[in-house]
């Protein structure tokens, strides 16, 4: 019995063993002389049972007497031990394995007591050396303590193989976070991918990046903000005279010097992208101007230590040959005024995005409706904005839109929905969320009978009725429900490529059911989120796999009738109640 | 660690001038080599180039930001070698037969040089289509690099589709030397439709060759976003197509109509469709498909079907009088094709039926109506004769009427199954029609229960079980169709009761068959009396048996007892005619029996009642029969001796004469006073004893068909038979027959006697539940309810809901909207 | 050393600009976007002829990676929890050019 056990032990606990200083030699060895001692007693007592052995071979000459009073002792000890933080944590490490090892770990942790003691002299296992002991010192492949150098080189061996059998190990997890992200690709990544996150890793010990092609910068620009490793210096690598482009996603750590230098080293800039621009000043856009760069995209991000004068400015000097304008988490500046020249002085802005500026008002909206130029406008307010201006704005630039964005208009009402209806022919992407007014007649006669092309891009999420005592919603349903889902994906089923629509709770079963009705299909949607559809169900969902299969991400939290759908290889189920099931059909099939 | 080029620092921008001013020396010589090979592979000779090295001289210049630059040159480049080359070889090759109005194709030789020019045009343009398309392919892969940086950056499209629009716009939109308003679409075009349009008039075409040009139709598109709507072939081609084809099948369709035969119509229209539809498979587009076929549905069908339908003399008339499947076929799912409801064939189908049922009806109904005319102008005496014939004559008429019915079903059914594909429209449509011309014969009900009257006494004599069911099935098909079924089951019921008592049926199984038939078909309620009527005769058997049995015990000395079979029918289940005691208004006491008969009458009447007391027992004389032995004195003294199977009544009177010194007589009104025989009864029962020839026991002075009340009668001791025994029927008394104008009359008000009834219970049953109900719900409830068993007349339901406010069952409790409410 | 009628061979010839050789099966060397343009039988390049393709911007020893990179792709094709790759940060500049390059 006692064999078996620790055979066991053996093949189970090897890394753990190895990991945590302990010589597999050694316990092998202290069995074995426990055997053999064993044995002895086992001739001395006859056939005694083997039930004490665990306490016989600790020392088998000990009286009786003796024995109790060491058992007695002993058992104090583990039991203090079992008390202790050090016990609690090897524990926890050893989730997983046999049930019935407290009593093999508190043990484990008593003989590495007896060791000799921080501070005392040592003869080095390997090499033979007389060194000090430290909490440190590892233990050799016998048992015996090592020097400090010969301790560092096993544990280089050790990480190695750490690192090897890690993988399997953390796969699941790591397929796990993969799947949070969308990530459901099967196979190697791709080399450059591969490379790019060596590159990422060993960034300082990078001098420049070369000729390296400018959408690898980007990604490496990508990965490192991802990181928060963009820091003055590794900014350096970024900064090329041959470029027209920047994109640093977080600029957060440089300081005003960082970025006049990218204006000082970058004399072609066209297309500029900031974001968490916090030290982005006055000076350094009086410097920026003063450099008569020809750019033509800006996309700043929390630049608040800009004033209102000096964003004017800006829009005096580049207002004319701005194409594109990108602006968000502005709270301390950048008022209707602003906006005001912003719109005086960009007359060929096609793409704008005011996001979380939390000074714009109404005044703003009128500013932004003559800008017939725009091709794409993404708009979130944050304060409450009239109605009618919203009206204004979209008859004004409607027309020509291909984006258009709205967040953070709650109280827009079905005469928007009219608007875009009348006023929209060229929009591919439609954003339109967090509305509590517009209601699903409304939505749904916005896209029959519309004029416009299909949409590829869509998201009307949380557009539904907020009254929580009344949590069945309105009869006449209020957002995005049955009757304007169906209508959309008349409309622009065909091309769709996004949707959004988590949230819209009042979308009925019988609805996603004609909208996935056999035979139907949606041959470009990639993406679909339809969280908080709690009729949402594993039928539904085999529905919606059947109909779209270019479908790669699916998002479904709080869906909690999704049990065990069968997820198609290459598509990322996120959510559902029981998402672990998705990976086991992921790892199977 | 460091890559490649020398690059640190602040020190940049210094190093930074040199490499510009050679990056445009790169671009040259890079965009030189890569133009030399753009034409080597346009030529076919990329053999010997390296993609590697045009990739690499591509990316080079993607390095030094220069890929837009690239991008635009390869697409200019592509615009000239388009210009120069490509387009001039497309308009080179459209000749002057090509440039003709498009609509001469109908002359022959002109056709043929169109034609061959044609083939070479298309040729030219299919080869130049595939040529760029490879080369862009190869091309398109060597600037891989570039086609990924610039699409990404600048929101282009990929230079394979910039490319291929340049195709569309300096090819096929090339204008023609000297004619500017033609392009070169427009000759592929008309080309193309010009060779379908011979290919329509039996020619064969080169097929494969117009399918790769419609490839390339749908492989070009209006807009470099590539919208499936936005293919050239949809946007040009196609609608072209359609207007050709519409033209076409406008003036076939008219063609075909004139020539006037609704056969050879059908079958071209789907020689067309299926043509249409090879041509959309192997020489267009799969896309058309359903778009020619709307075209072909529109043009030949919709616009022609419905006087193809009515075509005389080849129409749908003439397909179903000769029973022509096939083309019924065709018609159909052509008719289907363009409406579910095929309105046009199914008014001609429903029509022929209609025609042919009045049809039917009309040869049933000859004699039925000719017989009162007959009865009004001729003598009294002329009419009693001609009755006997036309009476027997009008039930074989029935009987035939349901056969007609059945066959023309067959044929009808058949037609259904063979040429409209067991549609359920027809069905229900055909359905309708039976119904309608069979309730148009109001004697539809007595014609129906008269053919399983005569079948279940003679017809399924010597039939399989098999044959008798499929027979019985026929009938019951039939009576699917009548409206009125209260109306038959007041016939079936007297026919069968006639049956039973005078034991006519042939087989006790094939009846119970036909309940449980009727049973299923119309319900439990219809069937349940008729049940009752079996119930009885089998409760009568045993009757009889006992009675028979109480005689023996208690020991009836008398040797010469007259044997009796008795029927106990309870009378609310049998026919009331047979049931009641009154003809007409007079009263009618009973007759009087023999004495022997009365004696036997009163002991069976003891013994029944003794085991049913409270039960009331009425004799129907009019209903039984009676053997009697007779002795005929010959003059020679030989007594001659017959057993005679007579009526109830007969035996009555012949009874009389045993009294009766020989050759003494009586006159009609002495036996009328001493029996109280029903006068018309009598009449009938001394017709055949006296005047029907072979059963002449009586003489009667004088000798004529006629009975009149002073007419004498004689025992007919010279009556002469070859039989033995010798049955004497009643003149028209015992078979089930048409019913004459009385009867019918009589049938009728009692059926409506039961009607007002089955109302009044309804409305009675509907208002216990409602309590309080509207009038026009009330209505509708009561039709609902009585549907299965008749068609109320509203009136009448009108009139039975007074007649209940009368008598208080329910009230009046609003006007407007009139409600009634029921008083408990 | 040129393979003929390779387009049908089942192994091509990689070379680096410094002459390395590396003879890998052809489906392998397809996992690179562009080699498997470049020997796309319809386009009949003359790589796509001999069955050779000399990258003359890329040294042998990042080659040689990228070959080994080939293999380890195929080896990992549809299976989920790929380990990364070895990659030695020395190269990596140079092998995420060559990457880059080969659309891999």
């Amino acid at each position: 019995m006692l064999k078996v056990y620790l055979l066991a032990l053996h093949s189970a606990l090897t890394d753990f063993l190895a990991s945590n200083n302990i010589s597999a030699a050694q316990i092998q060895e202290d069995h074995q002389r426990r055997v053999r001692e064993a044995e002895t007693q086992e001739i001395n007592e006859g056939n005694s049972n083997s039930q004490d052995d665990r306490e016989s071979e600790e020392n088998a000459s000990e009286s009786p007497e003796q024995k109790k009073k060491r058992k007695r002792k002993e058992t104090a000890t583990l039991a203090k031990i079992k008390q202790s933080k050090e016990f609690a944590r090897r524990k926890s490490r050893r989730v997983g394995e046999p049930d019935d090892d407290d009593e093999f770990i508190a043990r484990e942790l008593m003989y590495e007591k007896s060791r000799p003691l921080p501070g005392q002299l040592e003869h080095c296992e390997v090499c033979g050396k007389r060194f000090t002991v430290t909490p440190y010192s590892k233990t050799g492949p016998n048992g015996g303590l090592l020097c400090a150098k010969c301790s560092k080189e096993v544990a280089n061996d050790d990480k190695k193989a750490k690192a090897k059998k890690r993988g399997p190990r953390t796969g699941r997890r790591q397929n796990q976070s993969n799947l949070l992200d969308g990530l459901a690709q099967q196979g190697a990544l791709s080399l450059a991918e591969m490379c790019t996150k060596k590159v990422a890793d060993n960034i300082n010990d990078i001098e420049e990046f070369g000729d390296l092609p400018s959408q690898l910068l980007h990604r490496l620009s990508q990965i490192l903000s991802k990181r928060r490793a963009l820091t003055p210096r590794t900014l350096n690598l970024f900064l090329r005279p041959d470029l027209e482009s920047i994109d640093i996603y977080d600029a957060a750590k440089l300081e005003a010097d960082d970025f006049q230098k990218i204006f000082t080293f970058m004399p072609t800039l066209r297309h500029v992208n900031l974001r968490f621009a916090g030290q982005m000043k006055d000076g350094v856009l009086e410097y920026m101007l003063d450099r008569d760069l020809k750019i033509k995209h800006l996309h700043l991000d929390s630049a608040n230590l800009v004033s209102d004068s000096h964003w004017q400015r800006l829009f005096q000097k580049l207002g004319p040959q701005l194409e594109s304008l990108k602006l968000s988490n502005l709270d301390s500046s950048f008022d209707d005024e602003t906006v005001g020249t912003m719109s005086r002085y960009c007359t060929g802005l096609r793409r704008l995005k005011l996001k979380y500026c939390w000074k714009m008002g109404n005044g703003s909206l009128q500013a932004i409706s003559d800008l017939t130029s725009l091709e794409h406008l993404s708009l979130s307010f944050v304060q409450d904005m009239d109605a009618e201006k919203l009206l204004e704005l979209i008859s004004g630039v409607g027309s020509n839109l291909r984006t258009l964005s709205l967040q953070g208009f709650p109280n827009a009402d079905d005469r928007l929905l009219d608007a875009i209806h009348t006023s929209c022919q060229n929009l591919t992407k439609l954003r339109f969320s967090g509305n509590v007014v517009c209601t699903d007649k409304g939505f749904s006669s916005m896209f029959t009978g519309w004029s416009n092309c299909p949409l590829e891009y869509v998201d009307l999420s949380s557009t539904r009725d907020v009254d929580n005592s009344n949590p069945d919603g309105p009869t006449e349903a209020t957002g995005l429900a049955s009757e304007g889902l169906v209508a959309l994906m008349n409309h622009s089923g065909f091309r769709i490529q996004r949707l959004d629509i988590s949230s819209c709770r009042h979308v009925s079963r019988a609805a996603f059911e004609e909208i996935f009705a056999d035979g139907k299909i949606y041959p470009q949607l990639k993406e679909l989120d339809v969280s908080f559809h709690t009729i949402m169900d594993d039928y539904l969902v085999g529905c919606i796999f059947r109909c779209c299969p270019e479908l790669k991400k699916m998002i479904a939290f709080a869906c909690f009738n999704v049990r065990d759908a069968q997820v198609p290889n290459g598509v990322a189920l996120i959510g559902g109640l029981k998402a672990q099931n998705t990976i086991i059909v992921e790892s199977t099939v | 660690m460091r890559n490649r080029t020398e690059f640190q620092g602040y020190e940049l921008t210094l190093h930074h001038q040199g490499p510009t001013a050679s990056r445009s020396d790169d671009f040259d010589a890079n965009w030189e080599i890569i133009q030399s090979a753009l034409k080597q592979i346009h030529t076919k000779n990329a053999s010997h180039l390296s993609f590697e090295q045009l990739y690499r001289n591509a990316y080079n210049i993607v390095l030094i930001s220069r890929g837009n630059d690239l991008y635009g040159r390869v697409q200019q480049w592509e615009k000239d070698w388009l210009d120069t080359q490509v387009s001039a070889r497309a308009t080179a090759a459209i000749s002057p037969p090509l440039l003709l109005a498009k609509d001469v194709a109908n002359v022959q030789d002109q056709a043929n040089e169109r034609r061959a020019a044609g083939e070479r045009f298309l040729q030219v343009i299919k080869e130049s289509w595939e040529d760029h398309q490879l080369c862009m392919g190869m091309i398109t892969d060597v600037l891989m690099y570039m086609d990924r940086v610039v699409t990404a950056d600048h929101n282009k499209p990929s230079i394979y589709v910039i490319t291929m629009a340049l195709f569309r716009d300096h090819v096929l939109r090339a204008p023609i030397p000297n004619h500017p308003e033609l392009v070169v679409a427009n000759i592929l075009e008309s080309t193309v439709l010009f060779m379908i349009h011979l290919e329509r008039l039996g020619h064969i075409i080169d097929r494969p060759l117009i399918r790769h040009c419609i490839y390339m139709l749908e492989g070009l598109y209006e807009t470099v976003q590539e919208e499936a709507s936005g293919k050239l072939y949809l946007t040009s081609f196609e609608p072209a197509f359609l207007e050709a084809s519409k033209v076409f099948y406008k003036a076939e369709g008219q063609r075909l109509v004139e020539t006037g035969d609704a056969t050879e119509f059908c079958k071209r229209a789907t020689t067309r469709i299926a043509e249409e539809r090879e041509r959309c498979t192997y020489t267009l587009s799969p896309l058309t498909e359903p778009k020619i076929k709307e075209v072909l549905d529109n043009e030949l069908i919709r616009a022609h079907i419905s006087e193809v339908v009515n075509l005389e003399g080849t129409g749908v008339r003439t397909m179903i009088d000769n029973h022509r499947l096939e083309a019924l076929k065709e018609v159909y799912v052509l008719s289907s094709r363009v409406d579910g409801k095929k309105l046009p064939l199914t008014a001609a189908v429903q029509n022929r039926i209609v025609e042919m049922g009045r049809d039917i009806n009309a040869s049933a109904l000859v004699t039925a109506t000719k017989l009162p005319e007959k009865n009004a102008d001729g003598g009294k005496k002329a009419a009693d004769k001609d009755k006997e014939k036309p009476i027997n004559q009008q039930t074989t008429l029935a009987i035939k009427w349901v056969d007609d019915i059945l066959a023309l079903k067959t044929k009808f059914d058949s037609i259904w199954k063979d040429s409209f594909e067991s549609d359920q429209v027809m069905q229900s449509a055909i359905t309708t029609s039976f119904s309608e011309f069979i309730n148009s014969n109001t004697r539809s009900s007595e014609h129906l229960s008269l053919f399983f009257d005569e079948n279940l006494k003679k017809g399924i004599k010597g039939k399989t079980d098999d044959e008798v069911d499929a027979l019985l099935e026929n009938g019951i098909t039939l009576l699917r169709y009548i409206k009125d079924k209260d109306l038959f089951e007041a016939y079936y019921k007297k026919h069968l009761s006639r049956r039973l008592l005078m034991k006519r049926s042939v087989s006790m199984d094939a009846e119970r068959q036909m309940i449980s038939k009727m049973k299923m078909e119309v319900g439990t309620q219809f069937t349940s009396r008729l049940e009752n009527m079996f119930k009885d005769m089998a409760i009568s058997e045993d009757v009889t048996a006992s009675y028979k049995t109480h005689i023996k015990k208690s020991g009836d000395p008398d040797q010469k007892r007259v044997e009796l079979d008795i029927n106990v029918l309870t009378s609310t289940m049998w026919p009331m005619e047979i049931m009641s005691n009154s003809r007409g208004d007079e009263v009618q006491l009973a007759c009087v029996f023999p004495r022997d008969i009365e004696r036997l009458k009163k002991s069976f009447e003891e013994f029944y009642l003794s085991s049913h007391s409270g039960r009331k027992l009425t004799w129907q004389g009019n209903m039984g029969t009676a053997d009697i032995r007779a002795n005929f004195q010959r003059p020679n003294g030989k007594i001659q001796r017959h057993e005679l199977n007579v009526s109830t009544y007969a035996m009555i009177i012949l009874m009389l004469f045993n009294d009766l010194p020989a050759g003494e007589s009586l006159t009609f009104d002495e036996i009328k006073a001493q029996t109280r025989i029903p006068g018309h009864d009598l009449i009938r029962n001394l017709q055949s004893l006296a005047v029907a020839p072979k059963t002449r026991v009586l003489k009667k002075e004088p000798m004529s068909k006629d009975v009149k009340p002073t007419d004498k009668f004689f025992f007919n001791s010279d009556f002469q038979s070859p039989f033995m025994k010798v049955r004497i029927g009643v003149v028209s008394g015992g078979a089930n027959k048409v019913e004459n104008q009385d009867q019918r009359k009589g049938t009728e008000k009692r059926l409506n006697d039961e009607r007002a009834g089955s109302i009044e219970a309804a409305i009675v049953r509907i208002m216990k539940q409602r309590k309080k109900l509207v009038h026009a719900q009330l209505m509708t409830e009561v039709l609902g309810q009585l549907s299965s068993r008749f068609t109320p007349d509203v009136n009448m339901v009108k009139k039975r809901i007074e007649s209940l406010m009368d008598r208080e069952y329910i009230e009046r409790i609003e006007d407007d909207p009139p409600t009634y409410g029921y008083v408990a | 050393m040129a393979a003929t009628n390779s387009s049908q061979s089942e192994y091509v010839t990689i070379v680096s600009g410094d002459g390395f050789e590396f003879v890998i099966p052809r489906s392998t060397a397809c996992v690179s976007g562009t080699i498997r343009r470049m020997l796309e039988p319809s386009s009949k390049f003359s790589e796509a002829l001999t069955g050779r393709c000399v990258l003359e911007n890329i040294s042998g020893v990042v080659l040689e990676k990228v070959c080994e990179y080939f293999c380890y792709n195929q080896r990992n094709k549809n299976q989920t929890n790929v380990p990364d790759m070895d990659i030695p940060p020395e190269l990596c500049l140079e092998l995420l050019m060559a990457a880059d390059y080969l659309d891999t």
